[in-house]
C-alpha cells in the first residue's frame, strides 16, 4: 500500500508532528469562526486526520478525547455507506447517528476527503456537539426517538454544493439552526484550512501520500502503550461502583485482564439498559476505556487509533454500556462517564501511584432554554464541574471537568448572551474528600431566571446518592445537591423557570487519598485556614 | 563589554550644549543592557554588566559609569533614560509580591481560584493549577450588582464595604484589587469601594479592575487586577529607588517605563499599572525588530529571538508590533496554555515557540526524536561546553552540523568541545536509532526548526495573518543560526539580520514612541446608526490615553492615534481586528459601515475562503495614542572595511536544501559593508551570533548595516 522508500525515523517524527501542529491549526480556525458557546467557549469539539481505512493518526491536542475515540468507527461506518473510491474533492459526508457516532444525537461527525493529484489522500474529520438537535430531549425520555433529530449517513456536500435537500430538513427541525448550521459552515472553512496546509507540507516534505508515516504513527503507538502495558504485572483486576440511576441505582462491573495481549476490559455484570436516557452505546464506552488506560499507563502516547490496539473492550449487549439501537441515550455520559471511575478503581490495585480516586463525574450539565427578551430562541448548556479526585503526592484540584475536558463560560459571559443571572459562584467548604492527600472541591451555583416567558431547565446529574469515592482508606467526597428557590430537586428532572425563580447546584467533591490520619499538619492547618476543610464520610450532602 | 562594531569611542565628541543623548537600559535576569544613542548624529554606544539583584539599581549606576567613563557622557547630555525591567513578570513568577486582597461582588470570591475549569492536559492526572496570588481568607465580599448591561441590579452596600475595609485594616494587608461582576461597563461601585478603602484605610494601594482590563470575563479580569495589585507596592518601591540613584548622578529628568505593549511611559503614570510592565524586555526586543523591518521596509515582520533557554516569535505589520491582551504568566507548563494566570493587558502579540539552544533531544516513548521543554540551560549547559552537561542539545548538534564554529563562539571567548557534543549525540540519540552522529544531529535540527516553524505558523494564524508574507527577522545568539531554516519550512523569502543582536531590547527602548492603548468591550451591531455613538466612545477613549502621555511631557498636537475595531459574524466568539482611519467615524454613518464591513469580509475570505451571510457586529475597540517615532539609524561604525579580505576561511556546513554538508565560505560580519554582496551557501559570523545562508540563497549588507538573505524560491 506503501510507495516509494521507506521512511527514517527522522522523517517519521517530523511528518507526525507536522500533521499535529496541523490539527491544531485546523481546530484554532474551526472555533475562531464558530458560531455556539459551546465550541468557543467550550471547545466541545474534536478534530482529526483519518486514512483511506478509516483509521485516525492525528488529531488536535485541544479534542474531547471522547470525541477522538469514536471517530475512527464513525468514518468506517461512514465509508461503508459511501465508499471512498467514489467520493469526489469537495464532498462532505455527516451524521450523528448515536450508534455511528458518539452515542447522541447531539455529536455530529463531518468527514470531507482530501484529493492529491485526483487521488484520495485521506480524511479530515469532526465530531462537535450542537446544543440544539430538536425533538425534546429530556431526562425522562423512553427511546431515542424523543431525543430529537437523527441524521443518517449522508452526502451534506456534493463536490463543494451544498446538498439543500439535506440543509433544509436538518434547519427545518431545529430550534436554533443558525447556530448548527454555522458551525457546521465554520467546519468547512476550517477543512479548507486542512487541505491547503496538508498539501503543502507533503509538497514540502517531498512525499507522494501518507500511508507510510501512517503506518509507522499507528505502529510506534500501539508499541508505546503495550510497553507501558508489558510493565503491570499480568492478572485480572476489578472494580465495581454504584451509580444514583435514573429511578434505582446501577451497577458497573469492570474486570481488566492485564495480559500479553495489551489490556482487555469486560464489563461483564453490569447492569442491563433502561428505558430513559442514561445509556451508553458500545463506542462511547470503548472511548473512555482507551482514554482511562492511557492516562494511567501511558500519557504521553498520541491519542490514535494505533494506541487503541492494545485496549480491547466488552460488554454484555443491552448492558447500561452497551445499550441496543433505539434505547434512550441522549445523556449517555451518564453511564460512560463512570468508566474512568471503574478502571481506575481496578488498578488501583496493582499500581495505586499511576491513578487517582473518584473524580466529580459524570459531568454536570444544567441546559435551558426559552426565548431572548427579543423574541428569538436560545438554548445554553451550562456546565457545572466538581471537584478532581486525590492523586498520590498531591490534593485534588476543585472544579475541574473530567473525564471531558469541557472549559467554563465566564458568568459575566453567560448573563451577556441569555436571560439568566448568576446569583453565586463559589467553592463548596468541606465538599473534598478526606486523606492524606484530599479530594478537590466542588462548587456552589445559583442561576435566576430574568425571563417573562417559561424558561424550560433540564437536568440530569449523578453523584448525588452515591458520591465520588475515596480510594485506599481516603474519604469520599460530598455527595451534590440541586435546588429549586431553596428546596430540594430531583437530580433529573426538567422545570419551566418563572421569572425569579433561582436554581442552585452544589457538584459534588472529589475522593479522597489513604487515610487522613496520615495527613500533613500543615496541609491540616491550611485547609482550616482557607475554608477547605475536608468533609468526612458523614459530611452532610 | 562593549558589542564590537556598535560603539565608537573617540570617533567625534558629542556637543554638549543640548541634550541629545537616551540611553536604554534593560534589566535582565542575567544581565543589564544599555544602548544610548547620540540623536544628532544617530551613533549608537552599548554596555553589558551583571544584574545585581539584591538591588537593580546597583547594576544600572554601574553600567552608567562604565559608559559616561568610556564615552565621556554627561549628566547635562542625556534627554532621557528608558527603562525595562523584569522586576514585574519575576515577582509574579517567584511569588514575591504584596500580601494582597480581593474584594469581590457578594458570591463570586472564589471566581479567582475556580478559574475556566479546563485541564491544560486531558491526559495528565496529576496537573496542578497555580495557586491564586490571592488566598481565599484573604477575599472578601460586598453586597453590590450590575446587570450584564451594566444596568443596577443591587446597590453598592456602603456599610458592608465599610466592615471589609476594617477587615482589610486589621488583617496587615499590603495592597486590594477590587473585582465587580460587569465592572467593565460601569466602574462607579468599584470606585466606591476605592472611596471607602481611602477613608478607613488610607495609603493602602488599590487596583480597580475597570482601570486595570475592562474586559468582560470575571476570571481572567480579577486575575489581572490581583496581579496589578500584587506587584505594586514592590515596584513603588523599586523606583523610588532607581529614581534616587538617578538623581545622586545628576540625571533629574522623570525615566520612561518600556510597557509590555511596545510603547513608554513616564514612571509616574506606569506606577499606577504595573502590571503592563510584564513583558517590558521583550517588548524592546520586538520594537528593535520593528526598527529593522521600518528600516527594510518590509509590511509584515516576523521576529524570531532565540537565545540559549528560549525562543519567541512575534508579528510587526506596517511598522507596528501586534499586539494581544491575552497573555499568561508563570505557567506549571512552560508550553501550555492554561497553565498559568492570565493577565488582560495590552502586550506585544510574542508567543514562547521553542526552547532555545540548550533545549535538549531525547528519544520519546514511540521511539522518536524529541526536542525540549527540558532544557540544559547555561549550567552544565549544552555538552560541548564541557562543564558537565552529557546530554545532546541543539547547541550541540548545531556544532557538528558546521552551523556555529567550536573556536569562535562568542568571539572566541569560549571554547567549544565537539568530540563532548559527538559523544553525546552518539550514546543518546544516534546509537538507539541506528544512525550515524550526523543524521541524528539532522534530525535533531530538523526537529527543532519543525517545532518553531509550526508554532510560528500557528501564532500567525491565529493572527488572521500569513507568515509566508513577513520578511524574518533574527535577533538573540541563535536567531540568525536558525532562521533560514525556519523560514524555508515557512515559505518566508527574505531574512533581515541585524548587527549586534545582543543588546536588542535595550535598543528598541530607544525606538518605542511615547505610547499608551485603551481597550473597551461595547457590543454593537455594524450598523450607521451606531456611527456618533461610536465616535464619542473612540473621543473618551482617546482622552484617556491622552492624560498619561500628557504626564509623560507629550502634547496633544504631537500626539497621534490609531483605532481599530474588532468585528465578527453575530454569534461567532472570536474577532478579526480591522484598522479604522479616523475620518470613518466622523462622516456618514452607512459609509462607515460600509467600509468597516468591507474591510473585515476581505480579511476573512483570505483566512477561510469564505464569507457569510450572517450580520456583523462590533465587540470591542481599541485606542492607541502615540507621540513622534523617535529616529534610530544605526551608522556606519569608524575603521569599516569595504568587503575586501572578509572571507575568514571555509568549513563543511550541512544543509537541507543540498541534504548533505557543502564545503561553505565563512565571512567576518565587522568586515562587511554597505553594498556587500554574496551567493550562499554563506556563514557570516559576528561575536554574538551566526548567520546561516543556505546553497541557492543571495546575501547583501543595506545601508543600515543589515544582513539581508534572499531565499531562493
Amino acid at each position: 500500500m506503501s510507495s516509494g522508500p521507506a521512511l527514517s525515523p527522522v522523517q517519521v517524527g517530523l511528518v507526525w508532528k507536522r500533521l499535529l501542529g496541523l490539527m491544531d491549526e485546523v481546530a484554532q480556525a474551526f472555533v475562531r469562526v464558530a458560531f455556539s458557546a459551546v465550541i468557543r467557549e467550550n471547545w466541545d469539539m474534536a478534530m482529526a486526520l483519518i486514512d483511506r481505512q478509516g483509521r485516525q493518526f492525528a488529531q488536535s491536542s485541544r479534542s474531547v478525547p471522547s470525541f477522538i475515540g469514536t471517530l475512527s468507527q464513525t468514518a468506517r461506518a461512514l465509508l461503508a455507506e459511501f465508499p471512498a473510491e467514489a467520493l469526489a474533492p469537495g464532498d462532505v459526508l455527516a451524521t450523528n447517528d448515536s450508534w455511528i457516532g458518539s452515542g447522541h444525537l447531539n455529536d455530529i461527525t463531518l468527514l470531507r476527503p482530501i484529493f492529491r493529484d485526483g487521488r484520495l489522500l485521506c480524511f479530515v474529520g469532526s465530531v462537535f456537539h450542537s446544543v440544539d438537535i430538536g425533538g425534546a430531549p429530556s431526562p425522562h425520555a423512553r427511546d431515542a426517538f424523543e431525543e430529537g433529530l437523527t441524521i443518517p449517513p449522508v452526502k451534506l456536500y456534493r463536490a463543494g454544493e451544498e446538498n439543500r435537500d439535506a440543509i433544509a430538513f436538518i434547519a427545518a427541525n431545529l430550534r436554533a439552526p443558525e447556530e448548527t448550521l454555522g458551525d457546521i459552515r465554520a467546519q468547512l472553512a476550517a477543512f479548507t484550512v486542512a487541505e491547503r496546509r496538508l498539501l503543502a507540507m507533503l509538497a514540502e516534505e517531498g512525499i507522494a501520500d501518507l500511508d507510510a508515516v501512517v503506518a509507522e504513527v499507528l505502529d510506534r503507538s500501539e508499541r508505546s502503550l503495550r510497553a507501558a502495558i508489558a510493565a503491570l504485572p499480568p492478572g485480572r483486576y476489578s472494580d465495581e461502583l454504584t451509580a444514583d440511576g435514573y429511578d434505582k441505582p446501577f451497577t458497573i462491573r469492570c474486570t481488566l485482564t492485564v495480559g500479553a495481549g495489551g489490556v482487555e476490559v469486560d464489563f461483564a455484570g453490569t447492569s442491563p439498559q433502561i428505558e430513559r436516557p442514561i445509556n451508553s452505546v458500545l463506542n462511547y464506552t470503548a472511548a473512555w476505556c482507551a482514554y482511562a488506560v492511557k492516562c494511567a499507563l501511558d500519557p504521553a502516547v498520541p491519542n490514535n487509533d494505533g494506541a487503541f490496539r492494545a485496549v480491547t473492550v466488552r460488554a454484555p449487549e443491552g448492558s447500561i454500556l452497551n445499550a441496543r439501537r433505539a434505547a434512550p441515550v441522549w445523556a449517555r455520559h451518564l453511564a460512560g462517564h463512570y468508566v474512568p471511575a471503574a478502571i481506575f478503581g481496578a488498578l488501583a490495585k496493582v499500581a495505586p501511584e499511576r491513578v487517582v480516586a473518584d473524580c466529580a463525574a459524570p459531568i454536570w450539565t444544567a441546559y435551558f432554554r426559552g426565548q431572548q427578551p427579543d423574541g428569538r430562541a436560545f438554548v445554553r448548556m451550562v456546565f457545572l464541574t466538581g471537584g478532581h479526585g486525590a492523586r498520590m503526592g498531591s490534593d485534588g484540584p476543585s472544579c475541574v471537568s473530567f473525564p471531558s475536558n469541557i472549559a467554563a463560560a465566564p458568568v459575566e459571559e453567560l448573563e451577556a448572551s441569555a436571560p439568566l443571572r448568576v446569583r453565586e459562584k463559589a467553592l463548596r467548604p468541606g465538599s473534598g474528600g478526606a486523606g492524606r492527600f484530599r479530594g478537590g472541591l466542588g462548587q456552589r451555583v445559583a442561576i435566576e431566571s430574568l425571563s417573562d416567558t417559561p424558561v424550560m431547565m433540564t437536568i440530569r446529574h449523578e453523584r448525588v446518592l452515591y458520591p465520588p469515592r475515596g480510594m485506599l482508606g481516603g474519604g469520599d467526597g460530598a455527595a451534590g445537591r440541586n435546588m429549586l428557590n431553596g428546596a430540594d430537586l430531583p437530580a433529573k428532572t426538567q422545570v419551566a423557570l418563572k421569572r425569579g425563580d433561582v436554581v442552585a447546584f452544589e457538584t459534588p467533591g472529589g475522593g479522597g487519598l489513604l487515610p487522613v490520619a496520615g495527613r500533613d499538619p500543615a496541609a491540616v492547618a491550611a485547609d482550616a485556614a482557607e475554608g477547605y476543610a475536608p468533609a468526612g464520610k458523614d459530611a452532610p450532602a | 563589554m562593549s558589542a564590537p562594531g556598535m560603539s565608537t569611542p573617540g570617533m567625534s565628541t558629542p556637543d554638549l550644549s543640548t541634550p541629545s543623548l537616551r540611553i536604554g537600559i534593560d534589566i535582565g535576569g542575567t544581565f543589564t543592557d544599555f544602548v544610548a544613542v547620540d540623536d544628532r548624529s544617530g551613533r549608537i554606544f552599548t554596555e553589558k554588566v551583571l544584574t545585581t539583584p539584591h538591588d537593580p539599581a546597583e547594576a544600572v549606576l554601574r553600567g552608567l559609569d562604565l559608559m559616561f567613563a568610556a564615552h565621556g557622557f554627561e549628566a547635562s547630555t542625556i534627554a532621557a533614560v528608558i527603562h525595562g525591567t523584569t522586576l514585574v513578570a519575576n515577582a509574579l513568577i517567584e511569588r514575591k509580591g504584596a500580601v494582597t486582597a480581593l474584594v469581590t461582588t457578594a458570591g463570586f470570591r472564589d471566581a479567582l481560584e475556580i478559574r475556566r475549569e479546563w485541564r491544560y492536559d486531558a491526559y495528565d492526572l496529576f496537573f496542578t493549577l497555580p495557586a491564586p496570588l490571592v488566598p481565599r481568607r484573604l477575599r472578601f465580599e460586598v453586597p453590590e450588582r450590575l446587570g450584564a448591561d451594566g444596568s443596577l441590579v443591587v446597590p453598592f452596600d456602603t456599610t458592608a464595604a465599610e466592615r471589609v475595609a476594617e477587615q482589610l485594616r486589621a488583617a496587615g494587608i499590603e495592597a486590594v484589587a477590587v473585582c465587580f461582576l460587569h465592572a467593565y461597563r460601569d466602574g462607579a461601585h468599584e470606585a466606591r469601594m476605592r472611596e471607602v478603602l481611602g477613608r478607613i484605610a488610607p495609603g493602602l494601594p488599590v487596583s480597580l479592575s475597570h482601570e486595570v482590563a475592562p474586559e468582560r470575563g470575571e476570571f481572567e479580569r480579577a486575575s489581572t487586577t490581583a496581579a496589578n495589585a500584587y506587584v505594586q507596592p514592590l515596584f513603588r518601591r523599586y523606583l523610588g529607588r532607581l529614581d534616587e540613584s538617578l538623581g545622586a548622578r545628576g540625571i533629574g529628568r522623570e525615566m520612561l517605563m518600556m510597557l509590555s505593549d511596545g510603547g513608554v511611559i513616564g514612571a509616574r503614570a506606569a506606577a499606577g499599572q504595573p502590571v503592563r510592565l510584564v513583558q517590558s524586555g521583550p517588548a524592546g526586543g520586538a520594537q528593535a525588530t520593528a526598527l529593522i523591518g521600518r528600516l527594510a521596509g518590509a509590511e509584515l515582520v516576523f521576529g524570531f529571538d532565540m537565545g540559549g533557554t528560549t525562543a519567541k516569535s512575534c508579528l510587526i505589520e506596517h511598522g507596528q508590533p501586534m499586539r494581544t491582551t491575552d497573555f499568561e504568566v508563570a505557567r506549571q507548563h512552560r508550553f501550555k496554555r492554561g497553565s498559568g494566570l492570565p493577565l488582560k493587558v495590552p502586550v506585544v502579540d510574542m508567543i514562547e515557540i521553542g526552547a532555545g539552544g540548550g533545549s535538549i533531544a531525547r528519544l520519546s516513548g514511540t521511539g522518536l526524536i524529541e526536542v525540549g521543554p527540558a532544557s540544559a540551560g547555561a549550567d552544565p549547559g549544552p555538552a560541548c561546553y564541557s562543564r558537565g552537561g552529557s546530554e545532546p542539545t541543539v547547541t550541540d548538534c548545531d556544532l557538528v552540523l558546521g552551523l556555529i564554529d567550536a573556536g569562535r563562539f562568542l568571539g572566541g571567548d569560549m571554547a567549544l568541545d565537539i568530540a563532548a557534543a559527538r559523544a553525546a549525540i552518539e550514546t543518546r540519540l544516534a546509537r538507539p536509532l541506528g544512525l550515524s552522529v550526523e543524521a541524528a544531529a539532522v534530525g535533531v535540527f530538523e526537529t527543532v526548526t519543525e517545532n518553531m516553524a509550526q508554532s510560528a505558523a500557528i501564532h500567525a494564524i491565529e493572527r488572521g495573518r500569513r507568515i509566508a508574507d513577513a520578511v524574518m527577522v533574527p535577533i538573540g545568539g541563535a536567531g540568525p543560526v536558525h532562521a533560514a531554516a525556519i523560514a524555508r519550512r515557512l515559505g518566508v523569502r527574505r531574512v533581515v539580520c541585524p548587527l549586534g543582536a545582543g543588546v536588542a531590547s535595550a535598543l528598541g527602548f530607544l525606538a518605542a514612541p511615547v505610547s499608551f492603548a485603551v481597550v473597551r468591550d461595547d457590543l454593537a451591531p455594524l450598523s450607521g446608526s451606531e456611527r456618533p455613538r461610536w465616535n464619542r466612545l473612540v473621543a473618551a477613549m482617546q482622552a484617556e490615553a491622552m492624560a498619561p502621555l500628557a504626564q509623560s511631557g507629550i502634547a496633544a498636537a504631537d500626539a497621534g492615534t490609531r483605532i481599530e475595531a474588532h468585528l465578527r459574524y453575530r454569534g461567532q466568539g472570536h474577532e478579526i481586528a480591522v484598522e479604522v482611519p479616523g475620518a470613518w467615524l466622523a462622516g456618514d454613518g452607512e459609509m462607515a459601515a460600509a467600509s468597516l464591513g468591507c474591510a473585515f469580509a476581505d480579511t476573512y475570505r483570505a483566512l477561510y475562503g469564505r464569507v457569510e451571510t450572517v450580520p456583523v457586529e462590533i465587540t470591542s475597540w481599541r485606542v492607541v495614542v502615540s507621540g513622534p517615532l523617535p529616529r534610530v539609524v544605526p551608522q556606519l561604525p569608524a575603521g569599516h572595511a569595504r568587503g575586501d579580505g572578509a572571507l575568514r576561511g571555509r568549513r563543511p556546513v550541512w544543509f537541507a536544501e543540498a541534504r548533505g554538508f557543502v564545503d561553505t565560505p565563512v565571512f567576518d560580519r565587522y568586515a562587511l559593508g554597505p553594498g556587500w554582496q554574496a551567493e550562499g551557501p554563506a556563514v557570516v559570523e559576528e561575536r554574538e551570533s551566526t548567520a546561516i545562508a543556505p546553497p541557492g540563497a543571495r546575501l547583501a549588507v543595506d545601508s543600515a548595516l543589515n544582513l539581508v538573505i534572499e531565499l531562493a524560491s
